[in-house]
């Protein structure tokens, strides 16, 4: 085969794998969700103090964790918890944590849901967290709009 | 270390030693405190810690002045004592106390009592008692506020009430349990309250769910403990389930031979069943543990205030529950008055099932130390229905009024007032208006008419929503802010929750809740007082939250805080046609009150002089000065609408922690307050003025309020930090040659 030819059958091969991966990156983008490593373990570690200071003497580890986080959860984004969370926690004086505090919270709270840490910290910041949407298994489902 | 503990599984109480003893610790602890030969003042030898709130008068004052303005700031951590090396806990709230050269703490969810060398920090007894399922399902499983102490000069006791409802007895040089007192140095709690103990069991491995979910049972004939499924029973014997639960998280009192005990309860939000235990205080012999009186806080039919309960308060009856004394307490030795600050009765946000006053609840007790006949008594909320318990041992001030010498009893409180009382008879010091308040729109609800709204001091704590509390920059800024406000219930204080439906008569969906349910003043913060000056330095925090109630569908409640108990254990099934909501709209089963409205990250409310540390002069009842819990938070926002407008910063979150020496008022933040992030700080101000006088950093928040005292000629801070498995007390002094002025 002709160099030319070969260039032109290979490239819309080319193309193609460059489209897709263009493509597969933004849907991955799209698509982050908390069993790609979204948090740190020093995250979660300080998130560890907090909760056991600010969020234990109300809740047990079972309400929100496996079928009770599952069911609560799943599909929702973090920002929605991470909302949920600092406009409504702890029931005694919600709010009152320092942004950077509730996040560390979620963060413990997606370890607690045995989701992998990674290298990057969760930031208080309801952009990012937005576009990650919250999976409790590796079964994809449909986000919940 | 010697370390005795209760066998779990054992028939009856057994006491076993599974430590070791070293005895050089334990030979003695070199006996160098700063009160050797000094008369006690306040019940509190001069430079020790003997109570909770230093003396019997809860002043968390200390005459020491080693540690000044000049050298504050060179204060250097002298030990850490790793509270966790005995198990984990939930945020450490414990105040130790220091008497006659030991330093004695509690740490882990047993609630473990241990003595500590103050030079060193090295632990030199330490004791467990094994509860058992009265443990597993204690309503308040941690560390507790501290310890009670009694000596007589040659013997001394350190007193703990464990989170399973025991009253234990310890040598304090020894750290062995006083064999003369209860059973082998016991006295079950549970027991002397009016009800038969039985067998309990359990059908989970877990703890008790808020408030009343999992609990435990009333075992069946036969029943064993399954050591596989850790459920069944297990030998442990209590109060019958099915009456309620009971608890404890402060220590008792001892006032001359008496130890004075209380108790706490479940939380009061999301209660499942609509009775529960009531409160009760009782007196101990300090020698034998024999109960000498019991005092009810719920007043049962025939005693005084049982009228306040116009459906009933008998125990056990529907509405009736709760009203626990689960703060502190103070006392005036001399008077023979003990001063018991009480909670709310069962449930925090809505008491259609209670229709009433109340008594004895949101109230402060004074009871007669050798008889526990009530002396008075002051209603603070009536009819509470905003989780407004009595939060903080009071404060025993001599001042002088008007001319006229008083004996005083200062009580700070959740909704953001001081309320000054004769403490020989109840009565206000300055007026106390019963005032007509907002009322309730929700189905069964009887709001009391009036609350009783102290003219002084002025409040210290932002109290509820009106027009001229919101921001008003620019016009455009107040017409946004009052949109914002209007969409809850505004009001003065004191404003009913609205119905989540909207389907009360006015159609809000919220009312606005300022002081919330963790004040203006909560255990975390509260206030200390100046025996020479008559002063008192309040710690609170002033926020705007909302509220709200609906029904939960698996309560016997007809209303709560939105939430859903629905297949927890003890919960009610699930009605017909129940679907569980996800997401925000559920969550975890918390919601129902939300933060403060803000609008561009700007909080709605101006910030005002509110919250952080507040001093008053109790000869007066004005305000002296008043200075944010740490530092001041800078306030920016993107928002269009504050285009061009300098915000000012907003005071300091959380609840300052605070005691007060010869010259200064010395605070940590507390576990909410501060920055985030380190370095965080121990602050000094001078006590006269406010002014700002050194700051000193440490390795972490605190978590309790600290306390001070002399040993071998130094004086130490010490306060507790930390939360699950990183406890600790940590210890702060001047460095050698720091102290070369050798004051005391």
């Amino acid at each position: 085969m002709k160099p030319q030819l070969l260039v032109r059958a290979v490239s819309p091969l080319i193309l193609s794998v460059v489209v897709c991966a263009t493509a597969c990156a933004q849907k991955a983008r799209k698509e982050r969700t908390t069993l790609t490593g979204v948090y740190s373990e020093q995250q979660a570690a300080r998130g560890q103090d907090v909760y056991a200071g600010m969020c234990k003497s109300c809740h047990t580890a079972a309400t929100h964790t496996g079928a009770a986080f599952e069911k609560s959860w799943d599909g929702h984004s973090l920002s929605e918890l991470f909302g949920f969370i600092s406009t409504r926690m702890p029931k005694n004086e919600p709010g009152s944590l320092a942004p950077e505090e509730y996040v560390d919270v979620l963060a413990y709270l997606l370890k607690l849901n045995q989701m992998p840490a990674g290298a990057a910290e969760l930031p208080p910041d309801t952009v990012v967290l937005g576009a990650i949407r919250i999976e409790t298994h590796a079964a994809a489902k449909p986000p919940i709009r | 270390m010697r370390h005795l503990s209760w066998n779990r599984r054992a028939i009856g109480i057994a006491v076993c030693v599974i430590g070791t003893i070293a005895a050089g610790m334990l030979a003695r602890a070199r006996l160098s405190s700063a009160a050797e030969g000094q008369p006690l003042v306040r019940g509190n030898a001069p430079g020790e810690w003997r109570f909770w709130g230093a003396d019997a008068w809860s002043t968390r004052y200390s005459p020491l002045t080693q540690i000044d303005a000049s050298n504050f700031g060179s204060l250097q951590v002298a030990w850490q004592w790793n509270a966790s090396q005995f198990g984990e806990d939930e945020y450490y709230r414990t105040t130790p106390l220091y008497a006659n050269g030991r330093l004695f703490t509690v740490a882990s969810t047993h609630r473990d009592p241990a003595a500590i060398d103050p030079a060193t920090g090295k632990t030199l007894w330490h004791w467990r008692l094994e509860e058992g399922l009265r443990w597993q399902k204690a309503p308040r499983q941690f560390a507790g506020r501290g310890l009670a102490y009694w000596s007589d000069g040659p013997n001394e006791r350190v007193i703990v009430v464990t989170p399973g409802y025991h009253l234990a007895s310890i040598d304090a040089k020894t750290g062995v349990p006083d064999p003369k007192f209860g059973k082998n140095g016991v006295v079950d709690l549970m027991d002397g309250l009016g009800f038969t103990l039985v067998p309990w069991a359990v059908d989970d491995s877990g703890s008790l769910i808020i408030s009343d979910a999992a609990p435990p049972r009333k075992a069946r004939p036969g029943e064993k403990w399954d050591p596989v499924r850790k459920i069944g029973a297990d030998g442990t014997m209590g109060i019958d389930p099915s009456v309620g639960q009971i608890a404890n998280s402060s220590p008792a009192i001892v006032v001359g031979n008496v130890i004075v005990v209380g108790n706490s309860a479940i939380h009061g939000y999301f209660p499942i069943r609509k009775h529960n235990m009531p409160g009760a205080i009782r007196g101990f012999d300090v020698h034998t543990g024999r109960q000498l009186w019991k005092f009810n806080l719920i007043p049962q039919p025939g005693e005084f205030g049982a009228e306040t309960w116009t459906k009933g308060s008998k125990v056990g009856a529907e509405g009736v529950g709760k009203n626990d004394a689960w703060a502190p307490y103070s006392a005036d030795p001399e008077l023979g008055l003990v001063y018991i600050p009480v909670g709310m009765p069962l449930m925090d946000e809505y008491g259609g099932h209670r229709p009433g006053a109340n008594l004895f609840g949101t109230s402060l007790v004074a009871l007669d130390v050798k008889t526990g006949q009530r002396r008075w008594h002051y209603q603070f909320v009536h009819h509470d229905i905003w989780d407004y318990d009595t939060p903080m041992a009071p404060n025993l001030l001599d001042v002088t009024v008007d001319g006229r010498p008083r004996k005083i009893v200062a009580q700070t409180t959740k909704q953001g007032w001081v309320y000054a009382l004769d403490r020989l008879t109840g009565e206000p010091i300055w007026p106390i208006v019963e005032t007509p308040v907002l009322q309730s729109e929700v189905p069964g609800e009887q709001t009391w008419p009036t609350q009783p709204i102290p003219s002084k001091p002025a409040a210290y704590s932002q109290q509820g929503l009106v027009e001229s509390d919101l921001i008003d920059y620019t016009p455009a800024i107040k017409d946004s802010a009052l949109k914002l406000a209007k969409r809850c219930r505004m009001g003065p204080y004191f404003i009913p929750a609205s119905l989540a439906d909207g389907t009360g008569a006015s159609g809000y969906r919220c009312s606005w809740y300022a002081p919330g349910a963790s004040g203006g003043v909560n255990i975390d913060g509260g206030t200390a007082a100046d025996p020479e000056t008559g002063r008192i330095y309040v710690g609170s925090q002033s926020g705007l939250s909302t509220i709200q109630v609906q029904k939960d569908p698996c309560s016997e409640f007809r209303y709560s805080s939105p939430h859903d108990s629905c297949g927890l254990i003890g919960a009610l099934p699930a009605p017909a046609g129940y679907v569980a909501q996800s997401g925000s709209a559920r969550g975890n089963g918390f919601e129902g009150r939300a933060a403060g409205a803000s609008i561009g990250g700007v909080s709605i409310l101006k910030p005002k002089p509110l919250g952080g540390v507040t001093a008053y002069d109790m000869n007066s009842g004005d305000k002296i000065w008043w200075v944010p819990n740490g530092v001041s938070t800078p306030v920016a926002s993107n928002d269009p609408l504050f285009a061009g407008v300098t915000l000012p910063p907003q005071p300091g979150r959380g609840q300052a922690q605070i005691i007060t020496t010869k010259t200064l008022v010395i605070y940590g933040t507390g576990r909410s307050g501060g920055p985030p992030r380190p370095p965080f700080h121990l602050y000094a101000v001078d006590k006269a003025t406010g002014k700002d006088v050194g700051q000193v950093q440490i390795p972490a928040k605190t978590t309790a309020v600290p306390m001070t005292f002399m040993h071998q000629g130094r004086q130490y801070i010490v306060f507790a930090t930390g939360a699950g498995a990183n406890t600790s007390l940590v210890a702060l002094t001047l460095p050698r040659g720091g102290d070369s002025s050798a004051k005391q």
